[in-house]
């Protein structure tokens, strides 16, 4: 168990140090000099005042000797500050980042509260119209893109019945957006799980316990639901890279105030650093839940708990 | 009154009758072994009687009566009250019929919650007994444990324990040691005999092998094609079968009391396929870890002659297949070197490798999933007819067609997919394609375990015809001993990746040196209800066996 959770680990980290490397190349895969590209739309910036911005970001030095000092800075904390208003990064970053995490999960628990159930109760009817039903339904609901669905969701909560906020911050406006995120992904856990619960319940060991005489409740509840979770469990921290990558979109629909807005906004404004930063709280963000869906992982499959 | 009596069954899936017409009874107290080559409809009529078919399968006529009692249209919900207390289950793959997740001792327990109203220390008492009886030592502190944690043969124990912890009338046992060590399936049989009589459970025992049959059935029911071909005691279905389809089962039963191999492998001074000194380790080999892992194989030395047979025998685990894979360069050795009539192949690489390969070919086990679904036959042989011998066009077919003829099909069939043939035909194809690269040794890895005994005789004739015609040399990997008689020239025992007992097979067969083979000899069931039999020995723990040394012409044994 501890050696599965420390490679689990070291691998965690691993992936973060590749998104540092990564997130210094950045800069100068863009073709142009990036200072310049920068500050094109600013007017009157003399070719001292590149020189100087380029030595404060450090721009001037070899790409290794520019990797170590980022590495230095991040390890301080230090995410650099945005090329406008020149606000420290890591702060800005650190203040959109709940938002961000709040919509996440809240989607994550709509699409589980409503995707599981369902998977599970198709598997259970399988081949009866509940399963057809809630199939259907289900690819509905994955061949539904983000944009439409929250555009239609906000469309009648909040135009029509006006019951809901159309955009903004609370508790309230939070429904939308995380409706939109979980819905969708709702119909991809409902899919996942009926098809691993229906692998589940052709296994020999659900013919032994129904051999045993026991309940079906109970034959359901305890051999195949448990059983049938893991791969679940496995898919839904893929599912999670997708959620947070919806939740970019999602946000820009309804103005929610999370770093995927920030994202869209550094990156018309060509604000390198923010963007530098963003992709490493995602990078860290999306290690930090695998790390805790292996977890998880571990709770469910004794084999790897006494491994 | 007998415990169970069925009487006119009928089964099918979709509109296919597998059952027709099904009669059987058994008495209290009394064993009776359903037995039939696969599709004959044994285990789906078994599962018919626990309410437990598989999907797309239904009753479509007769009755069960169970203690007295109609079941036949019972509910599911009653049907659950008497799976368990009145009827219990027992499956052929101890592996795979346990949950997972889920402790034995909960496993246990629940089961007598629902049925007997045990729970608690009550309960977890009852499981440790059961356990205890079952064989498992330190029942209790076992029951905190997960079937990973415990050998194919423990958890076929613990199914038994658990089944007959609710003490059912009737114990119906699909195949319960088919999938187990023949050391290990004499004890499980034996527990399984004097489980049933101190419970005085019914047993309804269904298996293909006729030496399980001799060694536990009072009646015997023969079925065939989903119809019943013959019934009696055991005593007279042995001795007199009355059916001719009865007689020909008996008579395909490889036996170890049937005769050896009589004609003497072609005097060689070479050999066609030799190991020297090869050991390989598995696991445990990470970056972090430098532990040893574990010694599949150590200090293996061997050699097979053109023209002859090798019988490589051994228990799960001894590392016969894996020498059977270093042998085809499939796996490497981590010491040793492999040679191939005279030329080592250990460390040849790329287009050497490949022409060494040709030399060397493999058979498996299991003809359904070694075959591509989406080739013809006429595909699965082309490819190193191309390959090897450069053949093309009308060459290739006419090549590929005398390769069906040797191995008894015909070209006529080179265009059928593997479903279209049976499962003896699909080996036949497989052997046509080791075949046809024209390579000089040919390892066979169990190929006639997954098949029906009637067609098991016919590959092993086909492999011997085949060995007389070309003089190929064959390492025969197997555990069954019976089919060893038929058709080794030597025998080499292998136990825990070393080498036990190596020597002719009339030697070793009929004089085992070695402790281990001739535990082994001895939990071979014979087909032979009056045989005399000794309490199965359990082979002990794998001493740490010494180097060989000779006691025979050609007989060596560890120590």
């Amino acid at each position: 168990m501890l050696s599965y959770l420390s490679k689990r680990l070291a691998m965690g980290l691993a992936t973060i140090l590749v998104a540092t490397v990564a997130v210094t190349l950045l800069i100068h895969l863009v073709p142009g000099d990036p200072v310049q590209i920068m500050y094109a739309q600013s007017q009157g910036t003399t070719p001292e005042q590149l020189e100087e911005i380029r030595a404060r970001l450090g721009l001037d030095q070899p790409i290794a000797v520019q990797y170590v000092q980022y590495l230095g800075r991040l390890l301080q904390g230090d995410m650099g500050v945005t090329i406008r208003g020149q606000q420290p990064v890591a702060d800005l970053l650190m203040a959109r980042l709940p938002n961000t995490l709040l919509l996440a999960f809240s989607a994550m628990a709509i699409a589980v509260a409503i995707g599981l159930p369902a998977g599970f109760w198709a598997a259970s009817r399988r081949g009866t119209w509940v399963d057809s039903a809630v199939m259907m339904t289900a690819i509905a609901g994955v061949s539904i893109p983000h944009f439409w669905l929250g555009l239609v969701l906000m469309f009648w909560f909040a135009v029509d019945l006006g019951w809901l906020p159309v955009a903004g911050g609370g508790p309230l406006a939070l429904v939308l957006p995380a409706m939109t995120l979980g819905l969708s992904n709702a119909a991809i856990v409902a899919r996942m799980t009926r098809s691993s619960m229906i692998d589940v319940m052709e296994q020999d060991f659900v013919r032994t316990a129904n051999a045993k005489g026991l309940p079906k409740a109970m034959v359901q509840s305890r051999h195949v639901l448990r059983s049938g979770l893991i791969p679940v469990v496995t898919m839904m921290g893929l599912q999670f890279t997708y959620m947070m990558g919806g939740a970019i979109v999602v946000e820009n629909i309804f103005a929610w105030n999370g770093i995927g807005r920030l994202a869209i906004e550094a990156i018309f404004q060509r604000d390198y650093p923010v963007i530098q930063g963003f992709i490493l709280v995602f990078a860290t963000t999306v290690v930090v839940v695998m790390f805790l869906l292996d977890l998880v992982y571990a709770l469910l499959d004794p084999r790897i708990r006494r491994s | 009154m007998p415990v169970l009596d069925v009487t006119g069954l009928s089964i099918a899936f979709g509109a296919l009758p597998v059952v027709e017409n099904l009669d059987l009874f058994i008495a209290k107290g009394e064993t009776l072994a359903l037995v039939g080559e696969s599709g004959s409809g044994k285990s789906v009529s078994a599962l018919s009687l626990m309410g437990l078919l598989p999907r797309g399968a239904r009753r479509t006529g007769g009755r069960i009566r169970l203690g007295g009692t109609d079941i036949t249209d019972l509910a599911d919900r009653e049907m659950r009250r008497l799976r368990g207390p009145r009827m219990g289950m027992i499956f052929q793959e101890p592996m795979t019929s346990l949950t997972p997740v889920l402790t034995i001792g909960r496993q246990m327990t629940e089961a007598l919650a629902v049925h007997k109203g045990m729970t608690g220390p009550a309960a977890r008492a009852r499981a440790v007994e059961m356990l205890d009886a079952a064989g498992i030592p330190q029942p209790a502190a076992r029951l905190a444990q997960y079937p990973h944690e415990f050998s194919g043969g423990m958890r076929q124990r613990v199914m038994i324990a658990m089944t007959l912890a609710l003490e059912p009338e009737l114990l119906i046992a699909d195949e319960p040691t088919t999938a187990l060590d023949v050391t290990v399936q004499a004890q499980i049989l034996a527990l399984m005999r004097q489980l049933a009589r101190e419970t005085g459970t019914s047993l309804l025992l269904i298996t293909h092998d006729m030496g399980v049959v001799a060694e536990m059935a009072d009646r015997v029911a023969v079925m065939r094609r989903g119809h019943l071909v013959e019934t009696g005691t055991a005593r007279d279905i042995f001795a007199a079968p009355a059916q001719g389809y009865t007689r020909d089962l008996l008579a395909a039963v490889p036996r170890m009391d049937g005769p050896l191999r009589r004609d003497p492998p072609p005097a060689a001074d070479r050999s066609a396929l030799a190991f020297r000194g090869i050991g390989r380790s598995f696991g445990a080999r990470g970056l972090l870890s430098r532990r040893a892992g574990h010694r599949a194989l150590d200090g293996i030395d061997l050699a097979v002659a053109p023209g002859e047979t090798l019988a490589l025998v051994g228990e799960s685990g001894s590392g016969k297949s894996t020498l059977g894979r270093i042998g085809a360069r499939l796996d490497l050795a981590h010491e040793g070197s492999v040679h191939v009539a005279g030329e080592e192949i250990t460390g040849l690489r790329g287009a050497a490798l490949r022409k060494a390969r040709a030399r060397v070919q493999m058979v498996f086990q299991d003809p359904f999933a070694s075959l591509d679904p989406r080739f013809t036959a006429g595909a699965t042989l082309a490819e190193p007819l191309a390959i090897h011998r450069g053949l093309s066009g009308k060459a290739l077919r006419l090549a590929a067609g005398e390769l069906m003829e040797r191995v008894g099909l015909s070209a006529a069939m080179l265009d059928r997919l593997p479903h279209e043939f049976s499962g003896g035909q699909r080996q036949r194809i497989a052997i046509a394609r080791a075949l046809a690269p024209s390579p000089q040794v040919v390892i066979a890895d169990e190929p006639t375990s997954a098949l029906d005994v009637s067609v098991q005789a016919a590959i092993l004739e086909l492999l011997l015809g085949l060995q007389r015609d070309t003089g190929l040399a064959f390492l025969f990997i197997t555990h069954d001993l019976a089919v060893v008689r038929r058709i080794a020239h030597r025998v080499a025992v292998l136990r825990g990746g070393r080498l036990m007992e190596l020597g002719p097979a009339e030697a070793v067969m009929d004089r085992p040196q070695h402790p281990y083979t001739q535990a082994l000899i001895a939990a071979a069931p014979v087909p032979d209800p009056g045989a005399l039999r000794a309490p199965p020995v359990p082979p002990g723990p794998p001493a740490a066996a010494g180097p060989l040394h000779q006691t025979g012409a050609g007989h060596w044994v560890a120590g």
